[in-house]
């Protein structure tokens, strides 16, 4: 017998309703690969597919938790984002060296520890999913 | 001061500045809406969540892929 459809509760999938069941193993796993290697790659690659797809293609509902926000706000984060940008840029420019080290440069050795780098991940897993779910 | 130590001050100064304003946006002390509020404000048109995203993803390229 089957049944109707209006009774049938239309539920997303677990992967959708608990991602951190799919986002705590895939940065367990990532926090064991190297920068600069085809495994890290791929999963980047792949996670941030995974996140767009999801973006794109699968409907979720509106959050309804965005305050109106004026263009001075916009413009005050805009400034300071840029200002963060300039001084990465400067570092650059100056030589990314000991002297004059980038953002990314002093990074590079903490996201190299696996407890960090693993953490890393499912920060940037955790944010890309409540990004694409806004 | 080294000018290595002056980078990192540098570095330290804006992320110092902008904790400081999220945490006062957050606690209405200021008239400034929080960083959240203002990156769900910019996804709202679809070039700005495709920047949004497009942002996202090339920092988790940068720092954890490359």
């Amino acid at each position: 017998m089957e049944a109707q459809p209006a009774l049938v509760a239309r539920r997303e999938p677990v992967v959708l309703r608990r991602p951190w069941l799919w986002a705590a193993p895939v940065a367990v796993v990532f926090g064991a690969t190297r920068n600069l290697t085809l495994p890290a790659a791929v999963m980047v690659v792949a996670a941030g597919a995974g996140i767009g797809f999801t973006d794109r293609w699968v409907p979720r509902p509106p959050r309804a938790d965005h305050p109106v926000v004026r263009a001075k706000g916009v413009v005050v984060w805009a400034a300071i984002i840029v200002m963060f940008c300039l001084w990465e840029l400067a570092a650059f420019l100056l030589g990314n060296d000991t002297p004059h080290p980038t953002f990314s440069m002093l990074a590079e050795p903490m996201l190299a520890a696996y407890p960090i780098r693993a953490l890393a991940m499912f920060g940037w897993l955790a944010w890309g999913w409540h990004l694409s779910d806004g | 001061m080294t000018s290595r130590g002056v980078t990192i001050v540098g570095f330290a100064a804006v992320l110092v500045l902008a904790a400081a304003a999220e945490i006062l946006a957050r606690a209405r002390r200021i008239d400034l809406p929080h960083f959240g509020a203002t990156v769900g404000h910019v996804m709202r048109r679809p070039g700005g969540r495709a920047a949004v995203l497009g942002i996202w993803f090339w920092l988790g390229w940068h720092f954890l892929a490359r």
